[in-house]
Formats: structure tokens, C-alpha cells, sequence
């Protein structure tokens, strides 16, 4: 129930102002007026319907006609659309009296059944002219100032002065330079050359194309002035900076009184004489500061701004854009602010922002926004973050700086189904395209050889046990050969032992061979055993054997010379008789009897 | 009743503990890929380390396109087995879907072959083969000296001089690859999109960024938290040790 009750109060509400705003009064009076001069003063409800119209007491003013009603409506149809308006104006004539300023509150009046209150108006009511003299009309002094002037127009009748709003800025800081005019003559036209600015970034202030008029008084003159030029200027560098003299050409329309009669009779006795006039402006000096010393991320922007940032996702996958929003809005030079860069992340392919520029002229610079967009495309997956962006300017109101900061953006990035970074790869990748469409080989089956992590074979016991062992068996085998080779180093010393033997072995074999009488056998036999039997003992073979070298060898072994000779003589005397003819029995015995004794003392000789 | 119950429990999850990889190869093989993986850790974790097993562990994170993963135990497998055809390829194909381009050194042609013939085997290998040209050094050197027969014992004395020669050479090569796997100075980049700074930092200047498996050389292990590591290329910088993995 009290829902429904609020709901018809609100819709109630916003009938009736709807309703209210539609019809609308309003006072309209001029701002200036010279004293004696007369002027309207009018009230305007647009509506039909009023009743109850009650104007303020007018004081300072006196009324000389009015209120006087006027109404008017109109109405048109576009396209079958009907729209009318209708108002209602009740008109006041004035005459201003005494120099001041007034002030006119609203009136008041019910219109459409509801009280309506029309804004307050301000009148500043200025001296006559002291060179009209005392004429009460404004109007018929200025023409008549006009007919006696056929001289030039005075530099202080007509001049255009230079202003700055402010003299002494920062470097940045907006100046506005305004170049009015004062006239107290038809200025019919007027043209320049836009003044040449050094040290500033200048930006013509749009002026209306028609030129309101209004009545200031300068020099104890009244005169009708004009905003000719604006200019908004930024001062680009410190000390002082001089705005140079302009001279504009100014074409001032006279009426001239004429004594000839025909001209009179043709002209009406008024001719329009134009004069050109040279109007030149002072100079205007002005004190830029320099800045204090300048922060690191200073945007070189000099006023009053705010920062905002917004981001179009903070999840997104590979190859999504990312947009994000920086808007930098205030009053300022917001021209010549640098767009801020943002860190993105190394793995984004990072696009030139697009800036959007939304500002008007103003008298403090340029007031509106700047939105910055950003485009960045994430081609890797991961956890990003967007550092905040800051942003530092010279705020004009604290004479300091101040750093403008955004939040910083925390953006997932999720593997996005095109995979096109794979794409991308290839292109550089010959390797890759050959790969294209093969798989990986298939696991291993089997039972695997597991092992501990850093173990390894080499320089592991059982490597070095493998060394030893073997080193071990090499030793051994060597320690036990090395007896067997002592003993077999010995086998000559055994064959010299032997040697008798194997010599008495022989000599009874050829003994026996004495006895059967077999005297070439026997002879081969006894050289056998003495060959065999010096071979052994020298451990020379057989065959390496002569007569010279036995005797060397027996002398180095300490043989006598009588023995050695005695045992060349026995194999002499062998050799001899086995090839002698006849029986030999004697000599077969001598032989064999010598053989055995020179054996048995060489025996003795060479012993150990 | 409860302490029944954790019995229960415990006899009921033990097998889960002793995978064996026969499960794990089973779990492959029906393309239960993640089930695989997680075998593959365990027998790694619990039962000891091989190649093969680490060769089938890089498989199962390729299926799951685990890119980093797969090549770190691809790798891994590599340092036991350098021999392996299977785990080269595989190695091959894991890193050409790796998003840098791996730029390698040009290196001596020399110096190429000689990798080549100390990698056609493991260190086991070439200790088993210095070992056994050892013991033929030694058998050699036995013949040289107790047979009598020269020809044999010249035989005998060439293959003692080239045996002791080889034996000498395949213990360097073990050795080599054993200094090779014992040195764990080569990581891959695990995280997708890595910074690499210029000072062990948060703060450091940004060098350069690398992506998922790329191998990288550890130049500075001396920081617990911050690695230096190197580029094939060359370049340097500071990474965080927990965005890399030691081979």
C-alpha cells in the first residue's frame, strides 16, 4: 500500500515538473545604460493563460510608459506534427536617471494556475558624456557629435585595447587575451592580421559572427564596446613574454553635412564619407613562472584534471582484445598533455591508442575530456597485470604537483581455441610445418630398470671392484708364474745337471757299441755325447755349436786351456778315426777311455 | 571399530601407493593420460628414477599438452639414456610446439661428433666397456708375457697397447657422462610467460620474456629463491627458482 503510495507521489512529481518547466518567465533589461538614456525592460512568460501580473517597484528608474501587453503565438506543422507556442510580454519603458547600479528583483505572476517569479535583473546606469555636454539624448548627441566631426576620428574615439586576464602565470597556465574594441564612431569594419605570438601555443576563442554591443565606460567616456578577438594562450616557456602590438584596419563610416544644393537635393543633404583608420594595440607583458622541479611521470599538463580508467575484461583467452578506457578530464592544456603509456605485459601485442579529444576553449584553457583507448592483444595464456597508470600534473590551485593514479587490472589469459600462436610459429619455424600431423612415438613397455636419482655405474663400488678384481687375478697369475718361470729360467742349470747323466747315458750305449765292434756307430755315438753334453752344459743348442765357440765359452766358464784343448783333441781324434780305414779297437778303446775322463773333468770344472 | 575402519582404509588405498608401471603403461594405453601421469610421478617418487619411465611420464603430459612438462621429462630421460632414438624424437616434436625459437649455437664440427659418439651411449655403458678392455688389456698383457709362440705374443702385445688406450678413453667417456648427470645445471621454464630480470629483483629491469619450455642453463645457483640462468644465444638474467624446473 505504500509502495503504491510513493509510486503515485513520484509520478505525481514528475507531471507537475514536467508540467512547470515548460512555461517559463523571464526579465530582460540591458545591462548598461547611460544616464538619460531610455530602454525596455520586459517580461516574457510563455504562456497564454496568466493572470495576476505584478511588477516590482522600479526604483532609480523612471517609468515612462508601460506595463504595456503584448501577445504572441505562433504555430507550425511539420510532417502532420502540430507544435505552437504562445507568450505573453508586458513591456516597461524606462529612463535611467542617476548613475549607479540597480537592481531590479522579478516579478511575479500566475500562469497556468501556478506563481511564477522571473529572474532578478541588475541595471548599471553610467554618466552622460561629458563632451555631448548636457544633452539629455545619448542618441541625438552621438549623431550630432557625428555631423560636426568631418576631421579625423580621434585615437580616443575609436581604439582596441589588449587585455590579459592574468599577468603573471606558470608556464602552461592559460591566459586570456581579449582584444576589444571602443568606439565612439560607426565603425562599419575592421580586419587584421592575427597577431604573431611567440612563446605561446595560441587558440582563437570562436566569437559569435554578430557583434553585441554594449555601453562601458572607459576614461570617463562612454563607449560601445565589442569583443573583437579572443585568444587562449598557453606560455610555452619562462620569463617574460611579450604579446607584440597589433595594428588592425578599421573602416569608420561619417556622415558628412554638405552646403551644395544639388548634393542636398539628391542625397537629402547627407553624404557617407569612409575612413580608414589605423588602430594599433599596446603591448602586453607577461611574467611566465617556470615550473618547479618536475616529477618523473609529469604529463607536461598544467591545471586541474582527474583520471579515470576502465577495462573492457579482465578474462579473457589468447587473441581477445583488451581494450582499455583512460579518460583525463578537467581544465587545462589538455592539448599538449602527453598520452601516458601503459607497461603492458611483454607477451602483448600492444596497438597505438586512439585518443579522442573532447574539449572546448574556455577562459582557463581547454575544459573537457580526453579519452585514451588502448588496444592490446594477449598471445600467450598466463596471469598478467596491467600496472596502474599514473599520471602527474601541475595543479594550478595548490601551485604543486599532484599524481593522478588508476587501479591496476589483474587479467587472466586462457588458452583460446584458434591457437593461432601456433599458427604464428610456423611461419618461422620451417621445422614445424614437417612436423605437422606426426605424433609423438609410443611409451615404452616393459618392466624398467629402476635406479636412485644420481646413481650411476662409473666410480660406483662395483666399478672399482671390477678393477681391483681383475688387477687382482693379473697379480695373482703373475706371482704364480713367476715361480714356474724361475724354474724354468733354471732349466739349462737342470739341463746342466742332466748333462752328465745324459753323457754317461751315452758313452755306455757306446760302451756297448765297443764291445759289438761297431766302429761308425760307436763314433757317432761318443760325438753325440760330447756335442750333447757341452751343449747342455754351455746352454747353447747343437746346432749353434763349433769348435771356436766352445772354446770361448768353456775359457769364460773357467775352464782350463789344457782341458779345453784335451776335449778339442778328443772330438778331433773322433772325427779322425771314423772316417780312417782299418780295425781300430785300440784306438776305439783310447778314444772311449779319453772321452769318459775329459767329460768327468769337465764335470768337475764347471760346478755350481 | 574406528581403528578397523583405518585399517580398512589403509589396506584398501595401499595399492594406490605401489603403482607399478605396468598399471601406469595400462592407464596410457586407454588414453587415461592425467591417471598415467600421476602413476608415472609416483614410481618416480617412490620406486627410483628410469629412463624409460621418464620418457613415458614426457608422453602423458604431451597427450595432456603439458608442452613444459613433457619436455622437462623428456629431457630428464635423455640425461639416462642419450642412446634413444624414441626420446630424441619425441624430444624434437615436444620442443617445436614450444613458442620460442630455439636458436642453437653453431658448435665445431668436431665437437658435434665427438657429442655424438659420447652420447650413442650411457655412462653404465662405457664403464662396462672400459671394464671389459681391462680385463683384455690384462689377458693380453699375460699372453705377451707366458706364451712362447711370437706371433702370439706380438698380438698380445698390440691389443694390451690398444686396450689399455681404450680402456683409458671409455673411462673418460663414463665419466664425462656421469660428471653429465650428476651436474644438474640445466632447467626448462615451467611457467607460460616468464620475465627474466636483470637483478635477482622484483624490481629489476625487464630483459627479455620466455615462454614454456625453453631450456635454459643455471649460471648462478648460489640464491635459494633467484637462479641466473643463460640462453642458447647467450643472454643472462634472474629468473625465480620456482619458475623453472632442474632437469
Amino acid at each position: 500500500m505504500k509502495r503504491l503510495l510513493y509510486l503515485f507521489a513520484f509520478i505525481f512529481t514528475s507531471v507537475c515538473c514536467w508540467a512547470g518547466e515548460d512555461v517559463t518567465f523571464t526579465t530582460n533589461a540591458p545591462d548598461v545604460v547611460v544616464s538619460g538614456d531610455q530602454f525596455r525592460l520586459t517580461y516574457t512568460v510563455t504562456t497564454q493563460k496568466v493572470r495576476d501580473f505584478r511588477a516590482p517597484t522600479i526604483k532609480g528608474f523612471e517609468v515612462l510608459m508601460g506595463p504595456s501587453r503584448s501577445s504572441q503565438s505562433s504555430t507550425q506543422i511539420i510532417n502532420g506534427k502540430v507544435s505552437s507556442t504562445s507568450s505573453i510580454t508586458f513591456t516597461y519603458i524606462l529612463m535611467a536617471e542617476k548613475e549607479g547600479t540597480y537592481q531590479i528583483s522579478g516579478a511575479t505572476i500566475v500562469a497556468d494556475g501556478e506563481n511564477l517569479t522571473s529572474n532578478p535583473v541588475t541595471i548599471k546606469v553610467l554618466p552622460p558624456d561629458k563632451a555631448n555636454g548636457e544633452s539629455a539624448d545619448a542618441s541625438n548627441g552621438n549623431s550630432s557629435s557625428r555631423n560636426q566631426s568631418e576631421t579625423k576620428v580621434g585615437s580616443n574615439e575609436l581604439f582596441i585595447l589588449a587585455t590579459a586576464n592574468k599577468t603573471t602565470v606558470y608556464e602552461q597556465e592559460a591566459i586570456l587575451l581579449t582584444y576589444k574594441v571602443y568606439t565612439t564612431v560607426n565603425l562599419t569594419q575592421l580586419y587584421g592580421d592575427m597577431p604573431d605570438m611567440q612563446g605561446f601555443h595560441s587558440q582563437e576563442v570562436e566569437l559569435p559572427q554578430q557583434k553585441t554591443w554594449s555601453i562601458e565606460r572607459y576614461k570617463d567616456r562612454n563607449y560601445q564596446t565589442t569583443v573583437y578577438r579572443q585568444y587562449v594562450l598557453f606560455p610555452q616557456k619562462s620569463g617574460t613574454l611579450e604579446i607584440p602590438s597589433v595594428t588592425f584596419d578599421g573602416v569608420v563610416t561619417q556622415r558628412v553635412t554638405t552646403s551644395d544644393p544639388f548634393d542636398a537635393f539628391f542625397n537629402g543633404g547627407m553624404n557617407y564619407v569612409e575612413q580608414k583608420k589605423k588602430l594599433v594595440t599596446p603591448k602586453v607583458n607577461i611574467q611566465v613562472k617556470p615550473l618547479p622541479a618536475k616529477p618523473a611521470n609529469y604529463s607536461s599538463g598544467v591545471g586541474e584534471f582527474s583520471l579515470t580508467s576502465s577495462i573492457n575484461t579482465t578474462q579473457c583467452k589468447t587473441n581477445d582484445a583488451i581494450t582499455i578506457k583512460l579518460t583525463i578530464s578537467g581544465t587545462g592544456n589538455m592539448k599538449l598533455i602527453n598520452t601516458p603509456d601503459i607497461d603492458f605485459p611483454q607477451d602483448f601485442e600492444v596497438y597505438d591508442p586512439k585518443i579522442d579529444n573532447n574539449f572546448s576553449l574556455s577562459r582557463d584553457g581547454l575544459t573537457g575530456s580526453k579519452t585514451i583507448e588502448y588496444l592490446a592483444i594477449p598471445r600467450h595464456p598466463g596471469k598478467f597485470t596491467i600496472p596502474a597508470i599514473e599520471m602527474a600534473y601541475f595543479d594550478l590551485k595548490s601551485q604543486s604537483y599532484k599524481v593522478l593514479r588508476t587501479q591496476p587490472y589483474e587479467i587472466t589469459v586462457e588458452k583460446g581455441e584458434g591457437n593461432a600462436e601456433q599458427v604464428i610459429a610456423n611461419f618461422s619455424n620451417k621445422e614445424n610445418v614437417r612436423l605437422i600431423g606426426s605424433d609423438i612415438r609410443f611409451i615404452k613397455l616393459g618392466k624398467p630398470h629402476l635406479l636412485k636419482k644420481n646413481e650411476t655405474f662409473f666410480a660406483s663400488t662395483a666399478y672399482y671392484l671390477w678393477y681391483i678384481v681383475s688387477a687382482l687375478v693379473f697379480m695373482a697369475i703373475v706371482l704364480l708364474t713367476s715361480k714356474k718361470h724361475a724354474q724354468n729360467s733354471n732349466k739349462s742349470l737342470l739341463k746342466m745337471k742332466k748333462a752328465n747323466k745324459v753323457a754317461v747315458k751315452r758313452m755306455k750305449i757306446a760302451g756297448k757299441l765297443l764291445k759289438e765292434k761297431k766302429q761308425n756307430e760307436f763314433y757317432d755315438e761318443v760325438l753325440k755325447a760330447m756335442w750333447g753334453y757341452i751343449s747342455d752344459k754351455l746352454s747353447i743348442s747343437v746346432s749353434e755349436l763349433s769348435k771356436d765357440n766352445i772354446e770361448e765359452k768353456l775359457t769364460q766358464k773357467n775352464v782350463s786351456s789344457a782341458m779345453i784343448s784335451d776335449f778339442i783333441k778328443v772330438l778331433n781324434d773322433c772325427e779322425f778315426a771314423r772316417y780312417a780305414p782299418g780295425n781300430q779297437t785300440e784306438k776305439m778303446d783310447n778314444i772311449y777311455s779319453s772321452a769318459i775322463d775329459i767329460i768327468s773333468k769337465i764335470e768337475n770344472s764347471i760346478k755350481h | 571399530m574406528r581403528k578397523l575402519f583405518y585399517i580398512f582404509f589403509i589396506i584398501n588405498t595401499l595399492p594406490l601407493f605401489s603403482q607399478t608401471k605396468t598399471d601406469a603403461d595400462s592407464a596410457y594405453a586407454r588414453n587415461e593420460y592425467q591417471q598415467a601421469a600421476v602413476m608415472y610421478e609416483q614410481i618416480i617418487e617412490e620406486q627410483g628414477i628410469s629412463a624409460d619411465v621418464y620418457y613415458n611420464l614426457g608422453n602423458a603430459y604431451f597427450k595432456q599438452d603439458n608442452i613444459a612438462k613433457a619436455i622437462l621429462n623428456y629431457e630428464r630421460a635423455l640425461k639416462l639414456n642419450p642412446a634413444s632414438d624414441d626420446i630424441a624424437f619425441n624430444l624434437e616434436l615436444a620442443n617445436s610446439k614450444t613458442i620460442d625459437k630455439v636458436e642453437a649455437q653453431p658448435s665445431f664440427f668436431i665437437t658435434t661428433w665427438y657429442k655424438g659418439l659420447l652420447n650413442s651411449a650411457t655412462e653404465t655403458t662405457w664403464a662396462v666397456w672400459a671394464i671389459i678392455f681391462f680385463i683384455i688389456a690384462v689377458i693380453s698383457i699375460l699372453g705377451y708375457l707366458y706364451l712362447s709362440a711370437v706371433i702370439i705374443r706380438k698380438i698380445g702385445f698390440i691389443s694390451a697397447c690398444i686396450s689399455i688406450v681404450l680402456c683409458v678413453i671409455f673411462n673418460i667417456f663414463a665419466s664425462q657422462q656421469r660428471n653429465y648427470l650428476l651436474n644438474h645445471t640445466d632447467a626448462i621454464i615451467m611457467e607460460q610467460s616468464l620475465d627474466v630480470k636483470s637483478t635477482p629483483d622484483e624490481q629489476g629491469t625487464l630483459l627479455f620474456v620466455i615462454h614454456e619450455g625453453h631450456k635454459v642453463k643455471i649460471v648462478d645457483d648460489s640464491m635459494q629463491n633467484w637462479k641466473e640462468i643463460q640462453l642458447e644465444d647467450g643472454k643472462q638474467g634472474w629468473v625465480k627458482s620456482t619458475d623453472i624446473e632442474v632437469i
